[in-house]
């Protein structure tokens, strides 16, 4: 592992202003302190780059606190460059911040954590600290990206991937298996990802957004925000929110299942091959509307729960709304 | 070990039996006198036995972040600096652990047995034999939403004395979201009054109450890991990272 300084750099602003809808939970408030936070005007940055042995299927760990994690693949040696930003209202104090927040890299035979470390836990600081990394990476590396403060992008890695922050968003293309994508603020966007297992994705206040995913069970859940589903191939789907509408355009396995349940959202299912399925919609007041094309075939009188079969059957699709209403097939 | 507070910790050890037998002797002396620690012990008990009749449970993610915090603060530092910082108050934690592991239980025990989401039901059993069924759904209904509001009740008076320990954004999203959540509540709630039969104002009703307290554990939990002091712990017990690893 080897170690290059590229830049190390002091700047005095007269104004920097925090990015505008960061979000700092208490513990990137830590690091920031309220003070620096009201009105930084110095700046000190430090930027790294390190070589990692992760070789052809590593595995790496990456944790930061307030920070963006951004990660790509590339033929040659794995490289990380740590990038950290300390503000504060003087030069000196966002020296401080900077000597303050260190990250540990360490390596043991193909296993590479990487870990922001701020022993200034308890939020007295007068520097707000920022610990971003961008990665290199072969794509066959096992990934686990996490943070606090920040959002994260990862893409070409065929390797388990998971994915966390509190106060960012997540964004995932082009892997292979996910294990989980979460964010408890922002959004969570999954595209062109296939997995034989299941792909899970969760957000409470952001929306969930899944592009020609593969998977054998994909599951998403929000409270407020929509979940999009399209172009998506999977034998079992769990999509859920609370007030979100939801939409799932996509391929039917003949023996699936097919969830989507919202409180007072829409929902739009729209199954992108003739293929049959078997309906179970169930709203206490919201329409249920069923596109004639399909020729469905109705148990019984629609009243506020529709059963019944559209073609020969097969997939099992249920749908359960309280107010919100629910479109089968095309608008 | 006379108090409830040294005595609540060990009632699920109790109800497992893996006291020895002197602690045993004491915990059982002071369940007997005291109807607040043989209520726990019921519970526990119970849930116990629900939880050993429906087989492996898989917990929520939010579980493992709850415990994993508690873990965490168990774990003793490593030999630096000695942190200037308040200890830890233990109290509302445990509280917060043990609603959080009661609602659990009992919220997949609930949905385990309520739940039943057949593509097409059948119709409606009309003969008397399924009254008692139907009056032991009900009761289980009516139990499992009670362990509901008691849970939440609980967790959110651990928000509310620390909530100051979240930024503001952070704890204003999640306070929009558990308004959103209270209105699908109250929606659900008088929509399951006014038709008891339905499973629509059923189901969404169970399904807001255990968002609710799916969304206030993780709020406890987010605030175990600050108020502990330990911010890279907090990134990755906050990211749920655990939950994949057990």
């Amino acid at each position: 592992m080897t170690t290059i300084s590229l830049e190390r750099r002091v700047s005095m602003r007269t104004a920097v202003l925090f990015i505008a809808g960061t979000i700092l939970v208490p513990g990137a408030r830590g690091l920031a302190g309220d003070q620096a936070a009201s009105a930084p005007r110095a700046e000190q940055t430090d930027r790294q780059l390190r070589t990692l042995d992760l070789g052809s299927s590593g595995a790496l760990d990456l944790s930061t606190i307030s920070g963006n994690i951004t990660v790509t693949t590339g033929t040659g040696p794995a490289t990380l460059e740590i990038t950290r930003r300390s503000r504060a209202r003087t030069d000196a104090e966002a020296k401080r911040g900077l000597d303050r927040v260190t990250v540990d890299v360490e390596q043991r035979t193909g296993r590479v954590t990487v870990k922001t470390i701020d022993p200034d836990s308890g939020g007295h600081s007068t520097a707000d600290v920022q610990v971003s990394f961008a990665v290199t990476a072969p794509a066959t590396t096992t990934l686990t990206a996490r943070t606090i403060a920040g959002d994260i992008s990862i893409t070409g890695i065929h390797g388990d991937v998971g994915a966390n922050t509190v106060s960012g968003s997540v964004t995932l293309a082009n892997l292979h298996r996910i294990s989980e994508a979460h964010s408890v603020t922002g959004t969570v966007a999954i595209s062109d990802a296939q997995t034989d297992g299941s792909l899970e994705a969760e957000s409470i206040a952001g929306k969930i957004l899944l592009t020609r995913v593969k998977a054998a069970r994909v599951s998403a859940s929000s409270i407020s925000g929509a979940i999009t589903a399209e172009e998506v191939d999977c034998d079992e789907a769990v999509l859920k929110s609370l007030s979100g509408a939801i939409a799932y355009r996509g391929l039917l396995a003949r023996s699936g299942r097919y969830e989507l349940q919202t409180q007072t959202g829409s929902v739009h299912f729209e199954p992108s091959d003739p293929a049959g399925f078997d309906l179970d919609a169930r709203s206490f007041s919201g329409a249920i509307h069923v596109d004639p094309a399909l020729h469905f075939q109705a148990a019984g009188a629609p009243r506020r729960s529709l059963t019944g079969t559209v073609g020969t059957g097969g997939a099992t699709v249920v749908i359960v709304t309280f107010s919100g209403g629910v479109t089968i097939g095309k608008r | 070990m006379t108090t409830c507070e040294d005595i609540r910790p060990r009632l699920s050890d109790l109800v497992d039996g893996t006291l020895d037998a002197l602690d045993r002797d004491a915990i059982e002396a002071h369940v007997r006198t005291c109807d607040q620690c043989a209520g726990l012990v019921r519970d526990f008990d119970r849930i116990r036995r629900a939880a050993q009749s429906l087989g492996p449970i898989d917990p929520p993610p939010h579980v493992w972040l709850e415990i994993a915090g508690q873990l965490h603060q168990a774990t003793p530092r490593a030999p630096v600096a000695p942190a200037p910082r308040t200890p830890v108050a233990p109290a509302w934690q445990w509280a917060g652990l043990a609603a959080a592991l009661v609602v659990i239980t009992s919220g997949a025990y609930v949905f385990l047995r309520l739940e039943r989401p057949a593509p097409v039901r059948p119709p409606a059993a009309a003969d008397g034999s399924a009254t008692g069924s139907v009056q032991v759904f009900a009761d289980e209904l009516t139990a499992a939403m009670t362990h509901y509001e008691k849970a939440i009740a609980e967790l959110e008076v651990i928000t509310k004395t620390n909530n100051g320990s979240l930024d503001p954004t952070l704890a204003a999203t999640l306070q929009q979201n558990l308004l959103v959540i209270d209105d699908a509540i109250a929606q659900s709630r008088t929509a399951f009054t006014h038709d008891p039969t339905s499973v629509p104002a059923r189901d969404s009703l169970l399904e807001a109450l255990q968002r609710k307290v799916s969304v206030l554990q993780e709020t406890v939990a987010l605030m175990n890991e600050i108020r502990k002091g330990d911010q890279a712990g907090a990134a990755q017990v906050a990211a749920g990272f655990p939950k994949k690893s057990s």
